[in-house]
């Protein structure tokens, strides 16, 4: 299950976060708006007027708090998004496993938001605006967001092609090792990245130690996104053991 | 109060409505959707998704239930109803697709999903079937604009291809109208078990027919009243009867499957929900039964109004699983913001005040006076050269 059916030369990129380390810091989430050009929010901003690729989500349980950082789950069977995207929006990409969305051709109707069990989808409310001068803070190697379309996660893909680009250069091929923001910038290193393809890689093996667990397992998205807790209540919240659907990712 | 200044407080009430949505247009096109819509991440479809198209599709169903009745069934004493039905059908597609683009991101994008196929999509199903549809609906009111401007050729010919448009037209509602309920097979983790069931597209196609034959009912009342024409009663009475069993046809198909669910369980879990499903429920119940009854269809009043409780229920029904279900999983609150009433509002009374303008103007009430064959324009021409000749 964890490296499975793939040709060599195809990677599929994963992470384990263990949410037994999260400490609900937000660092992710701050290099996560960074890398991909989310602006600061304005001081009238509410939750829907800035997107944030990823959210840490807090979840209060008699047991204790447990804090869960949230992002596409890169579901590889049915990816929902890709399904119900009525122009191809949205594809899951047969070399890295990255569930990617393409903002040209979306027309911003939300069925993928709706469809998304994981709610990890974020629309673009309104323009972006920047601060004087923080503008200069732009990632060149991402795009800019823009107003009216859907958007996620994507393992920061930009990375990924500085990556490969790299590799190709030095005469490379196959797979390439890269790091997103939000796992360079965890101080307690709750999330680890890397491709589940090969066994050598420390994701490959977190993956599939006891305790780690995907989210809504049982519907059969088969997320690339693995958890990790030795607290009992907590893996009982993803939605596998309970049959709950929402106990884990909604607080 | 006179009936005359009943009339002028609607016409002034339409008009307000439509003013008020003007602004709102202002602000969602001049600002962003961010800026017009209570909605949110968590809560990405409202009422222009819930209402202006769920329901809006299912009150235009009208169209395609009378077309199949007289055309294809050759139920030919149903005939009078036919063109107000396509009226209100063409005039509801019309504004489901205008309330579209008030809810898309980038509306000018409308047209990728003709182009960009994801044949997997039931949106991309739903985007294909309403364009052609619409497009149908067009062709099915287009004899009565012909007539009025007498332009028999173009009638003749259109005449000639118009049982394969009803056909398809029959063909696309059935898809359509029941993958309206598709697109939310797609979250059952998500929807309340009151609403998600695997059956829901068959459901949304049983109530669209019961809506398109309340619609008619709903229509033939307040043309009578407005147009002092009126159906004659026996049909209406008809078609009450067939609502009856339409209505009890679908919920006889929602409690077993609701039964079969053991679904009813969750009418214990507290919250508004068991609520707003109880209103749906006795709003189509009531009527089913009343209308059973001989006595009320005795009367024009009486059946009028079971038809408005029914639709009232539809539209309950269609809210309650485009809104209700979805809100407690999604941790959030949504209640629409002022924009998105005013749109939703306006667009109503846009419907209502071009009915009103289409019904003066073209042959809607009129018998379909069959076009002349070409042997009869020469005849006519002839006519009026001799006349012209003779003076």
């Amino acid at each position: 299950m964890i490296a499975h059916k793939d040709n060599s030369n195809n990677a599929r990129y994963g992470m384990v976060v263990d949410i037994d380390r999260c400490t609900g810091c937000g660092a992710c989430m701050i290099a996560c708006a960074v890398e991909n050009n989310v602006p600061p929010a304005a001081p009238t901003a509410n939750e829907r007027t800035g997107i944030t690729p990823m959210r840490v989500i807090r979840y209060e349980h008699a047991g204790g708090t447990a804090f869960v950082p949230m992002m596409c789950q890169q579901c590889e069977d049915e990816t929902p998004c890709a399904a119900v995207c009525p122009q191809n929006a949205v594809e899951l990409d047969p070399a890295t496993g990255i569930v990617g969305q393409i903002p040209q051709r979306c027309l911003g109707c939300r069925y993928c938001m709706a469809a998304c069990p994981y709610h990890a989808r974020y629309f673009n409310w309104g323009d972006p605006t920047w601060p004087d001068g923080l503008e200069k803070t732009l990632n060149p190697s991402v795009a800019p967001r823009m107003r009216g379309v859907v958007e996620k996660c994507n393992f920061c893909h930009g990375r990924w092609h500085e990556a490969k680009e790299l590799a190709v250069a030095n005469g490379k091929t196959g797979p390439v090792e890269y790091t997103p923001a939000c796992v360079e910038a965890c101080p307690s290193r709750a999330i680890t990245f890397g491709d589940l393809n090969n066994s050598a890689t420390s994701v490959n093996e977190l993956a599939r130690e006891k305790g780690s667990f995907r989210l809504l397992d049982s519907i059969g998205t088969a997320p690339k996104v693995y958890y990790r807790s030795r607290r009992d209540w907590v893996r009982a919240a993803s939605g596998n053991a309970s049959g709950t659907a929402e106990g884990a990712h909604r607080g | 109060m006179s009936g005359r200044s009943h009339f002028n407080f609607w016409r002034l009430m339409g008009a307000a409505l439509m003013l008020v949505a003007v602004a709102a247009t202002v602000l969602r096109f001049g600002g962003s959707l961010g800026a017009s819509t209570n909605l949110s991440d968590q809560f990405p479809w409202g009422i222009w998704i819930g209402f202006d198209v769920l329901c809006g599709v299912g009150l235009a169903a009208g169209g395609f239930t009378l077309a199949a009745t007289v055309h294809i069934f050759h139920l030919k004493r149903f005939e009078p109803i036919v063109r107000p039905a396509i009226l209100t059908a063409f005039l509801g597609y019309g504004l489901v697709c205008l309330a579209l683009l008030f809810d898309l991101g980038r509306p000018w994008n409308v047209w990728h999903p003709l182009v960009m196929w994801n044949p997997h999509s039931v949106m991309f199903e739903v985007g294909w079937c309403v364009t052609l549809y619409t497009t149908v609906l067009a062709l099915e009111f287009l004899p009565l604009v012909l007539e009025r401007f007498r332009l028999e050729r173009a009638r003749l010919m259109l005449r000639r291809i118009m049982i394969p448009i009803v056909i398809l037209g029959v063909i696309l509602s059935t898809l359509h109208q029941s993958s309206l309920g598709t697109l939310f097979l797609i979250m059952p983790q998500k929807m309340n078990a009151l609403w998600y069931t695997p059956m829901l597209p068959i459901l949304f196609y049983v109530s669209a027919i019961a809506t398109g034959l309340a619609m008619t009912i709903f229509e033939s009342w307040h043309s009578a009243r407005a147009f002092a024409r009126q159906l004659e009663f026996p049909l209406v009475q008809k078609l009450s009867r067939v609502l009856a069993v339409m209505i009890a046809v679908y919920l006889a198909m929602r409690f077993m499957d609701m039964s079969a669910r053991r679904a009813w369980t969750m009418m214990d879990q507290p919250g508004t929900e068991r609520w707003l499903f109880g209103v749906e429920i006795v709003l189509m119940a009531v009527p089913m039964l009343l209308l059973f009854r001989e006595q009320t269809r005795k009367s024009p009043q009486a059946i009028y109004l079971c038809a408005v409780m029914y639709l009232l229920g539809f539209v309950t029904n269609r809210l309650n699983v485009g809104i209700t279900s979805l809100e407690r999983s999604s941790g959030v609150q949504y209640i629409p913001k002022w924009s998105e009433v005013a749109i939703t509002l306006g667009l109503v009374a846009a419907g209502f005040a071009i009915f009103r303008v289409a019904a003066h103007h073209l042959p809607v009430f009129e018998e379909e006076v069959p076009p002349l064959p070409p042997a009869a324009w020469e005849a006519e021409a002839s006519d009026a050269y001799s006349i012209q000749s003779g003076q």
